[in-house]
C-alpha cells in the first residue's frame, strides 16, 4: 500500500501505461513469444476492450501487468507499464502483491474452478479485505455481505459461509466480481468473464461489470473473443492478432467502419440482425501461428485475402483520425489516396 | 450415513470374521498344532496327551464352537508357555504397540507432509529432486534393516539413544524414525502429486491475484484442498502399520509390543498367544479402517452435496 | 528504454538452466544404471556360486568377522567375513539366486491369479465381481503378514511353501487394476464391436483386453517384484522364511543382527544390496510407467 505513489506522474497521464510489452514464455525448445511490442493506455474511469482469438496474446498481455504467471512457467517480460505513477515492470514481488487485488484485480473466465472448493465464499471475499484494509475478521464478514448483496446474491447473510458447490455457475461469477471489487480498485480486469456462461446470465454480469464501474468509477479492461461482449460495455477497443495489436479505435468506428481484414473477419462472425439475410456467418479460414518467428511482414499475411507482395514488409500502425488507427498497408494506401484527393498536387 | 455406518461396519465384522476362520481352520486343518508344539523326540502318547489338552482331538465342528464361543466371551485359550489366558500377554503388550503406531504414524506423517508439499509447489526443484530419490529409497529397503542403520549410526557410534527396549522416551526415536521413513515416503509421494495437481488449478492464480503471499497460498488455499488427499493416505499407512509392517521393526528394536509377542510366541509354538495376537491386530486392522473410510465419507460428502 | 526482466516462478539463470539441462540429460539415462544393476543380480542368481571368488559354505574361522576389503590367508574379501570366516560377498551372490527365484515365481503365481480373476471379475460382473473384489478387499483388510507368518509355521518354513504364501500378497493388486481396465474397455466401440460380430467371451479377453492391459501389467509385475523381495526379507527374518544352509538376503541380514555393534557390514551391506534391487525394480517400474503414460 505504501509503494504505490513512488514517483506519481503530472496531471493528465493515464491511468495505465503500457509500452512495448513483450512477453515470452521460456520453454525447453527455446522461447515463446506471446506478446509482441503492445502498447496502449486506459484513463482512469475508462473501459477499453480487447479483442482476439483464443491465443492472440490477449490474456498474457492481461497478466503481465501484474505479473502473474502459472507456478511452473518461466517467464521473459520487457518494456514498460506505468500504473498509477508507479512502475510495475520493476517493481518487486512485494510491491507486485500489494497492487494485485488493491489495485488491479482480475475475474477470470471459468468460475466454476475458479474458487476454492473448500472454503466459504464469504472467507475468500474477506481474505483480500482483511489483507489489504486490515479490517479485523468481524469487520471483513460484515464487507463480505455487503459486497454479495452488491453483486445481487440473495440472502448473503445466509449465503456469506456456504462453500462455492451451493453456488450456479453464474452466481459463482458474481462472487469471483465480489472478490475483485473488494477493495475498491482502480482497474478490473475481466479475463473472459462471461465466456463460461449462459446467453442471459452473460448479459446480466456485463450489466452488472458496467453498473460497478459506475458506481466505483474504476478503469475497466474486458478481454472476449466476442467482439459483442465487448461492444456492449466498452468505450474503445483494441483487436489483437499473434501477440500485436492490428487495430484500435472507438467501439463505434470499429464496429461501423474496421479498417484491419482480420477485424472484418472477426465481424463477420458477429450475428446481426440486419444483414442476417444476405450474410451467413464466415470463420476467417487458416489458423493463427503457434510459434511467432522473427520473419517480417504482416502476421496475418497467410490469412488475408487482400494480401500481396507489398505485405511481406511489416506495415506501421496508421491513423485514420477519430482516435482509430490500424496495422495494414491497405490502410495507408486509403489514408493515401485521401490525401491526394484533399490536395491535388501537394505531396505528402 | 447411518445405512453407510452400518453396513461398514457388517463389513469390518466380516472381515474379522474371515481373520477368525483363516486362523482357526489354518491351524487346526492345514497344520497340527500339536505335532508343530511337541519336542522332536516326542512319543507319540506324548503327542496325544498334547491334543487333548489343546482339545485338537474333538471334531472339528466341536473345536469351532468351542473356539468361537470361547472367543465371544474374550477367552482365546491357554497359554502353553505362560499358563495363563492367552489375552493377557496380548493385552500386556497392546499399549506399547499403539504407542509406537501412533509415534510411527506422526513421524511419517510430518515428514511425508511437509516435504510432499515443499516438493509439489517447487516441481523439479532441487529439493524436489532430493526428496523424491530419498522417498523412493525409503520404500525400497525393508523397515528392520532401516531400524538397524539408524542403530548402528545413532546407539551404537553415537550413543545418542538406547539401542533397544522400552526404557524412557529416548527409546522412541528411533522405532519412529524407521517407520516415519519408510511410510513417509509413500505419504510423500502422494502428497506431492496431489499439490502438484492442485498448484496448477485455477483457485491458485485467483488466490495470488488477490495479492496473497506464496506461503499462504500454499498453506492455507491449497493445503486445504489437499487435506483430505492427506489425511486420507495418512490413515491408509496407519493400517498398514497393523497389517504387518510394525512386526519386524518391534523385534529389531526389542520393542515389548504385540509383535515381538507374536514373534516369540511363534518360536514357542504357543498357539493360543499367537492367534490371540493376530485377531487382536486384526480387530485393530479392521477399526482404523473404518475410521479412515468413514472420515473420506463425511467430507467427501461436505465437499460434493450442492 | 526497454529493460528486460526475467519473471522467474522458479529459479532458473541461464547458468542454472544450464545445469538442469545437462542434470535432464543424465536423469534422463539414469534409468541405464538401474538396468545395469538388475543385469548384474541376475547373472549372480543365474551362476550364483559359481561366479562367487570364494566358497559361499567354507568356513575359516581365524578369518571371521573381517570387515571390508581385508584381505586373508584365503584372499580379498570386498565385503569381509561373517561369523564362521566365510565371505560375505560369495554369500550375497549365492543369496541373490534364492532371493530372485521366489520374488520373480511368487509374482508371477499372484499376477497370474490376480489377471485372471480381474478379468473375470470386470467381464462377467454381478456375483462374480462382487466375490472376487470382496475377496480382494477383505485380504487386503486383513494383518495378511501376521497370518503369512502363522501358515509359514504351521506348513513349515521352505522355499516351496514360501512361493506358495507369497502369491497372496500380490494378487489383489494385479486384480483390481485388471478389472478397472476391463471395465472401461469393456465399454468402448472396438469391444462393442466385437461382441456384435460374434466373439466368446474368452477370445475378446485374449486378443482384444491383453495388448491393451500390457503396460499396465509389466509396469506392476516390475514393482511388485520388489515388493515380493521385501515380504520375503521380512518373512526370513522373523526365522518364517527359507531355512539355512539356504540362504537369501533377508536370511543374511538376519543372520548378521547379533554382531551388529561390533560388525555392522554384515547387516547392513546384504541391506544395502537387497535395497538397491527393489529401488531399481521401483525406480524402472516408474519410468515404464510414464513412458506409458506419454505414449497414450
Amino acid at each position: 500500500m505504501s509503494a504505490t505513489v513512488a514517483n506519481r506522474a503530472r496531471g493528465a497521464a493515464p491511468l495505465l501505461d503500457v509500452s512495448d510489452l513483450t512477453c515470452s514464455f521460456v520453454t525447453r525448445s527455446g522461447d515463446v513469444r506471446a506478446v509482441d511490442g503492445v502498447s496502449f493506455s486506459i484513463a482512469e474511469g475508462q473501459s477499453l476492450g480487447v479483442v482476439g482469438e483464443s491465443g492472440c496474446g490477449k490474456s498474457v498481455t492481461a497478466l503481465s501487468l501484474v505479473r502473474l504467471f502459472p507456478p511452473t512457467s518461466t517467464v521473459r517480460l520487457s518494456g514498460r507499464v506505468e500504473f498509477d505513477g508507479l512502475d510495475l515492470m520493476h517493481a518487486s514481488e512485494a510491491e507486485l502483491r500489494s497492487v494485485r487485488g488493491r489495485q488491479i484485480s482480475i475475474v477470470f473466465q471459468d468460475p466454476l474452478t475458479s474458487l476454492n472448493p473448500v472454503i466459504p465464499v464469504g472467507e475468500q471475499i474477506a481474505e483480500s479485505v482483511r489483507l489489504h484494509l486490515g479490517f479485523s475478521r468481524k469487520a471483513a464478514r460484515e464487507r463480505a455481505i455487503d459486497l454479495l448483496s452488491r453483486v445481487g446474491i440473495p440472502d448473503p447473510q445466509q449465503r456469506v459461509d456456504d462453500l462455492p458447490v451451493r453456488f450456479s455457475g453464474g452466481m459463482r461469477q458474481r462472487v469471483m466480481i465480489a472478490i475483485a471489487i473488494a477493495c475498491e480498485p482502480k482497474l478490473l480486469i475481466a479475463d473472459e468473464a462471461t465466456t463460461a456462461l449462459d446467453v442471459t446470465i452473460q448479459a446480466q454480469i456485463l450489466a452488472l461489470l458496467d453498473q460497478l464501474r459506475r458506481d466505483f468509477g474504476m478503469a475497466l479492461m474486458v478481454i472476449s473473443h466476442d467482439l459483442g461482449v465487448v461492444s456492449a460495455i466498452c468505450d474503445s477497443v483494441q483487436v489483437m492478432y499473434a501477440g500485436v495489436i492490428v487495430e484500435r479505435g472507438p467501439v463505434r468506428r470499429i464496429l461501423e467502419e474496421p479498417e484491419h481484414p482480420y477485424t472484418r473477419g472477426l465481424l463477420r462472425l458477429v450475428p446481426r440482425l440486419d444483414t442476417m439475410r444476405h450474410h451467413r456467418l464466415r470463420p476467417i479460414p487458416g489458423q493463427p501461428p503457434r510459434f511467432l518467428s522473427e520473419q517480417t511482414g504482416c502476421r496475418f499475411l497467410p490469412r488475408c485475402e487482400h494480401a500481396t507482395d507489398r505485405c511481406h514488409e511489416t506495415p506501421p500502425l496508421i491513423d485514420v483520425g477519430h482516435r482509430h488507427s490500424s496495422l495494414c498497408w491497405l490502410t495507408d494506401d486509403k489514408m493515401r489516396s485521401e490525401a491526394d484527393s484533399l490536395a491535388p498536387g501537394a505531396g505528402r | 450415513m447411518l445405512r453407510f455406518l452400518v453396513t461398514r461396519l457388517r463389513d469390518g465384522f466380516v472381515v474379522l470374521l474371515l481373520v477368525l476362520v483363516v486362523v482357526f481352520f489354518l491351524s487346526s486343518v492345514v497344520g497340527d498344532p500339536a505335532e508343530a508344539m511337541a519336542p522332536a523326540d516326542s512319543t507319540p502318547e506324548q503327542i496325544q496327551r498334547l491334543r487333548e489338552q489343546l482339545g485338537t482331538d474333538k471334531p472339528l465342528a466341536e473345536q469351532a464352537v468351542d473356539y468361537f464361543g470361547g472367543i465371544a466371551h474374550g477367552d482365546f485359550g491357554e497359554s502353553l508357555w505362560q499358563q495363563r489366558p492367552a489375552i493377557d500377554p496380548v493385552r500386556e503388550a497392546l499399549p506399547a504397540t499403539i504407542y509406537l503406531s501412533i509415534a510411527g504414524i506422526v513421524a511419517a506423517a510430518i515428514l511425508g507432509t511437509v516435504a510432499g508439499i515443499i516438493a509439489g509447489t517447487r516441481p523439479n526443484g532441487i529439493f524436489d529432486r532430493v526428496a523424491n530419490m530419498i522417498a523412493m529409497a525409503g520404500i525400497s529397503v525393508p523397515t528392520f534393516w532401516l531400524g538397524m542403520v539408524l542403530i548402528v549410526i545413532f546407539a551404537v557410534r553415537l550413543g545418542w539413544v538406547p539401542t533397544s527396549g522400552n526404557i524412557g522416551w529416548k527409546s522412541i526415536i528411533l522405532p519412529a524414525t524407521a517407520i516415519g521413513i519408510e511410510h513417509g515416503g509413500r505419504i510423500f509421494q502422494l502428497v506431492r502429486s496431489g499439490t502438484f495437481d492442485e498448484l496448477n488449478k485455477p483457485y491458485v492464480l485467483v488466490a495470488r491475484s488477490k495479492g496473497l503471499a506464496g506461503r499462504v497460498v500454499v498453506w492455507k488455499h491449497i493445503l486445504r484442498n489437499a487435506a483430505v488427499l492427506i489425511i486420507t493416505t495418512i490413515g491408509w499407512e496407519y493400517v498398514r502399520l497393523w497389517g504387518g509392517a510394525m512386526i519386524a521393526v518391534e523385534v529389531v528394536f526389542a520393542w515389548p509390543g504385540i509383535g515381538q509377542l507374536v514373534i516369540n510366541a511363534a518360536d514357542r509354538q504357543d498357539f493360543p498367544v499367537l492367534q490371540a495376537g493376530i485377531i487382536v491386530a486384526g480387530l485393530f486392522v479392521v477399526l482404523s479402517n473404518l475410521v479412515v473410510d468413514t472420515f473420506y465419507r463425511v467430507v467427501d460428502r461436505r465437499l460434493q452435496v450442492a | 528504454m526497454s529493460v528486460v526482466i526475467e519473471t522467474r516462478t522458479q529459479a532458473t539463470s541461464t547458468r542454472g538452466r544450464r545445469v538442469r539441462d545437462i542434470a535432464h540429460a543424465i536423469g534422463s539415462r539414469s534409468w541405464l544404471i538401474w538396468v545395469a544393476f538388475l543385469a548384474f543380480i541376475v547373472i549372480c542368481a543365474v551362476f550364483g556360486a559359481k561366479i562367487a571368488p570364494h566358497d559361499p559354505l567354507e568356513q575359516s574361522l581365524l578369518d571371521r568377522l573381517k570387515p571390508p576389503f581385508s584381505t586373508t590367508d584365503n584372499g580379498f574379501h570386498f565385503l569381509g567375513t561373517d561369523a564362521l570366516g566365510r565371505d560375505l560377498f560369495s554369500q550375497v551372490i549365492k543369496g541373490a539366486r534364492l532371493t530372485v527365484f521366489i520374488a520373480t515365481v511368487s509374482m508371477l503365481i499372484g499376477s497370474v491369479i490376480g489377471i485372471s480373476l480381474g478379468m473375470a471379475a470386470g467381464f462377467y460382473g454381478g456375483i462374480v465381481d462382487r466375490l472376487i473384489m470382496r475377496l480382494a478387499e477383505a485380504q487386503t483388510a486383513m494383518p495378511m503378514f501376521l497370518v503369512a507368518i502363522l501358515l509359514i509355521i504351521l506348513l513349515g518354513p521352505n522355499v516351496i511353501n514360501l512361493v506358495l504364501i507369497l502369491p497372496t500378497l500380490v494378487w489383489p493388486t494385479f486384480a483390481r487394476i485388471v478389472r478397472a481396465e476391463t471395465l472401461r474397455l469393456r465399454e468402448t466401440p472396438f469391444i462393442e464391436a466385437a461382441v456384435a460380430v460374434g466373439c466368446t467371451g474368452r477370445s475378446i479377453m485374449w486378443h482384444h483386453l491383453r495388448p491393451n492391459l500390457l503396460s499396465r501389467i509389466v509396469v506392476l509385475g516390475v514393482i511388485s517384484t520388489g515388493q515380493v523381495i521385501l515380504a520375503e526379507a521380512g518373512l526370513s527374518f522373523l526365522g518364517a522364511g527359507v531355512q539355512p544352509p539356504d540362504t537369501t538376503w533377508g536370511l543374511l541380514i538376519a543372520d548378521g543382527r547379533q554382531y551388529l555393534a561390533t560388525s555392522w557390514w554384515l547387516t547392513i551391506t546384504p541391506g544395502i544390496v537387497l535395497g538397491l534391487t527393489v529401488l531399481s525394480l521401483n525406480m524402472l517400474g516408474r519410468r515404464y510407467a510414464n513412458l506409458a503414460e506419454a505414449r497414450r
